[in-house]
């Protein structure tokens, strides 16, 4: 037989006792569970704006749920109107530079009386980041109001999607979150249908470590204060990778500082128009007299899902918007096209409010110079929606009781 | 990245404690096959258990018939299993490819069908172990009797994903003695090396992944010390990910009381490349020395032929990495290296001046190159081979 292979020696050190290594190691974890609960508990973000690129999931750093509930308690008393701004890119602001971005506008036209908090986040779902934030914060801040974007028939997950699900499940392991069926029933369908055994337990196993150790905690602390070890597309070369998250500042880029035809050329375009032509495609059926009518099941499972993204109690301070898409294309829809568009934005919009939301859309009457790309809006075009979110807020606020009606 | 799971360390909690809980050495057997196969299922599914479940049956009684004809056979369908799961596309391309394209497509479409999306789990490391085991048999080796013994060498979880290969001479006895008295120093020591096996590989080897990755498309602009950084951290990363996997699965065996071959033993600090492969992936290397060295005649037939050999062995060593050709050519090249190491003193003068001279004197000369040599050869392993030379030449400034 061939020699035996060199067997693992056993360790052999005057400096290790495994009971002492053991203890040292619980002892070490407490420590800084204790610290993270701690630090994470008030803001560490000065002059907060928004998450932008650098300080986001795409840039390996992941906000955590006591991260965002501290910016929001710095920034807003309980005796304020508290303005929670979730969704995708276009609310976050992409497009409108640090000093530009449209909740600055929008905090202006509400007054003192409101605090704006944007935790929108690129490709994020309107149920996501803010969202969850808000329904944690329902209780301790009587006057909230939640506002996110989204598109018709959009993707609508009520537990949000990646990479940003980790705030769902932090705050669902922490009991923050309503007991809320509907939410259960579709997060049950999910884990059996999309999930293996051993993801589900991992997601679990995740988050009930992370709610006695805080591990993201004090990494976020530590790398948003000191520094940080992981590259990514905005700092990819030392020293920059290494600094401190908080050293890195906005550099979302302006859509003004692009010519308009730079912005649209002509490749882009095409590629856009056709998105634009078959976003609600997939869900009308025209009839004999080429009236377009919604088909059922797309409206069933739209719903389904619109009933479950938010619980009841936070239904009525949730004010969804409908992002249009710029008027270059819907210019070069045919009526028809215009017409499916129109009946989109109309069932979805009386779909919301059938739950109980404020639903509203935005953009129609936007000019095309208002818009950076088919979505997103220039500064000018952020002060725009800003107005029209205002308005909404102060109706949904005077509804709620927060304010009284303006005359 | 099945060590990085939450759902592998909950296991390896449970399995432990159970394990040595268990009051007697029998149901603790059982109880460690139980575990390796819910381990196998979990990662595997049913149907990844299949090819496993056919190449141990076949091996076990192949081993006891005694025949050798049968452990011959036996060793072929290891073989077989190995290259048809990992090396189908890429053997289909080598042969076919290149004077019967239509053929190939056919054939490359016939094993899309035929086979899994991804190879069965840990087929590189038990099919090496089963062929080790068969060839030992037939050479006169006493076969494992116990089916479950046979199944816990076969499955034993921790060293079924990454190694090290297993000889199972060696552990049986160390799975026999675990069934003893419960060691406080094993669960010391096994947890320690855990630590440093989850340090190495997640703290530091991953962290070093995205520099690498970030860095990497920016080699032809940056400075040649930086360049020369780069290529340090592809070594460290290499090195850190691969035996930081090593260390977890040798202190999960430690905790059970089992102890598993090393694997690595500080190989940057090795002093010439035949050093180097005595502390690198060391129980990879030993079985290339047992069964492909070696029965190809090893050193016996002077030095053209040893050279041959040693490419051969080396070529497969590198194959045995991934379906690619870069890791042939990987392998090649640190054939050829240990070639000239073994054989440069037979120069007429300049050999034994360079060995007095230079090598003898200023170790770290020996030490310098060596890693030189390494670290030249990981852009080979990681790169297609025309980037590769690029890169190697853009080391150097050209």
């Amino acid at each position: 037989m061939s020699d035996p292979l060199p067997g693992s020696p056993p360790l052999r050190s005057p400096f290790f006792r495994p009971l002492t290594f053991a203890v040292g190691i619980a002892l070490g974890l407490a420590v800084c569970s204790l610290v993270a609960r701690r630090v994470s508990h008030e803001s560490y973000h000065p002059g907060f704006t928004r998450f932008h690129l650098r300080i986001s999931p795409e840039a390996q750093y992941y906000p955590t749920l006591d991260e965002m509930r501290g910016i929001v308690r710095s920034m807003c008393r309980t005796d304020q109107t508290l303005v929670i701004v979730g969704g995708n890119s276009i609310f976050n602001g992409v497009g409108q530079p640090d000093g530009k971005v449209w909740t600055g506008a929008l905090q202006s036209n509400l007054g003192d009386n409101f605090v704006v908090v944007n935790l929108a986040f690129r490709g994020a779902l309107c149920t996501d980041g803010g969202a969850v934030v808000a329904e944690a914060l329902r209780t301790e801040y009587p006057h909230l109001i939640y506002v996110a974007n989204t598109s018709p028939f959009g993707s609508l997950a009520p537990f949000g999607t990646e990479p940003y699900r980790y705030v769902f499940w932090e705050a669902r392991s922490r009991g923050v979150l309503e007991d809320f069926k509907p939410r259960d029933e579709a997060l049950a369908t999910f884990a059996r249908t999309q999930q293996t055994m051993g993801e589900r337990f991992d997601i679990w196993s995740r988050a009930t470590l992370d709610r006695f150790l805080r591990f993201r905690d004090i990494w976020n602390y530590i790398g948003f204060n000191y520094f940080f070890t992981i590259p990514n597309p905005t700092t990819p070369h030392i020293p920059e990778a290494t600094w401190a998250r908080g050293r890195l500042p906005d550099i979302e880029a302006d859509f003004d500082a692009f010519p308009f035809e730079n912005r649209f050329r002509p490749e882009i375009r095409t590629a856009e128009l056709k998105i634009v032509r078959g976003f609600s495609w997939s869900f009308y059926d025209a009839d004999a007299n080429g009236d377009w009518h919604v088909k059922a099941k797309a409206l069933a499972d739209y719903d389904g899902a619109v009933e479950a993204a938010f619980p009841d109690d936070l239904k009525p301070r949730t004010l969804i918007m409908l992002s249009r898409n710029c008027r270059l294309y819907l210019d070069q829809l045919t009526p028809s096209e215009l017409a499916r568009d129109d009946n989109a934005y109309r069932d979805c919009e009386a779909l919301w409010q059938k739950h109980g939301y404020s639903c509203a859309e935005y953009g129609r009457d936007y000019s095309a110079t208002d818009f950076g790309d088919r979505t997103h809006l220039t500064a000018e075009g952020g002060v725009k929606l800003a107005a029209d979110v205002a308005n909404r807020v102060q109706t949904l606020a005077a509804k709620l009781g927060y304010t009284t009606p303006q005359p | 990245m099945i060590f990085t799971t939450y759902w592998f360390i909950a296991f390896t909690v449970l399995v432990v404690l159970a394990y040595h809980l268990i009051p007697r050495p029998s149901w603790k057997l059982g109880f460690l096959g139980a575990a390796c196969l819910v381990f196998h299922a979990h990662f595997a599914g049913p149907a990844g258990m299949a090819p496993i479940i056919v190449m141990m049956i076949a091996t076990y009684y192949a081993a006891l018939s005694g025949s050798r004809g049968l452990c011959l056979a036996a060793m072929g369908l290891c073989v077989f299993a190995l290259c048809f799961y990992k090396y189908a596309y890429f053997l289909v391309d080598l042969v076919f490819n290149g004077w019967n394209p239509v053929l190939a497509t056919h054939l490359r479409d016939l094993a899309f069908k035929a086979s899994p999306s991804a190879p069965p789990l840990g087929i590189s490391f038990f099919a090496f172990e089963f062929v080790h085991y068969l060839f030992e048999v037939r050479k006169g080796g006493e076969p494992i009797r116990n089916p479950l013994k046979f199944l816990l060498f076969s499955i034993f979880f921790p060293s079924l994903v990454a190694g090290p290969i297993k000889r199972y001479g060696q552990f049986l006895p160390t799975l026999e003695a675990s069934t003893g008295r419960f060691n406080l120093d094993n669960l010391g020591e096994g947890i320690f090396r855990i630590a440093t096996g989850y340090v190495k590989k997640v703290v530091i080897a991953d962290n070093l992944n995205l520099y690498v990755d970030a860095y990497q498309p920016d080699f032809a602009s940056m400075g040649i010390a930086s360049r020369w950084i780069l290529l340090g951290a592809i070594g460290a990363r290499i090195l850190l990910d691969f035996s930081g996997y090593s260390d977890i699965a040798i202190g999960v065996a430690r905790l059970l009381g089992i102890t598993l071959p090393e694997n690595f033993n500080w190989p940057y600090l090795a002093r010439n490349i035949q050093d180097f492969w005595q502390r690198w992936h060391i129980s990879l290397t030993l079985w290339i020395r047992d069964y492909i060295y070696i029965p190809l005649g090893g050193n016996r037939y002077g030095v053209p032929r040893r050279v041959l050999n040693g490419l051969i062995a080396f070529a497969l060593c590198g194959l045995w990495h991934g379906p690619a050709w870069h890791f042939v050519v990987w392998g090649v090249y640190h054939g050829i290296g240990l070639g000239v190491c073994a054989s440069y003193r037979r120069i007429p003068v300049l050999g034994e001046l360079l060995h007095t001279q230079i090598f003898g004197r200023e170790p770290l000369t020996g030490l310098l190159l060596t890693q030189i040599f390494v670290l030249l050869g990981w852009l080979l392993f990681f790169y297609p081979v025309h980037d590769a030379l690029t890169m190697a030449g853009l080391l150097f400034g050209q």
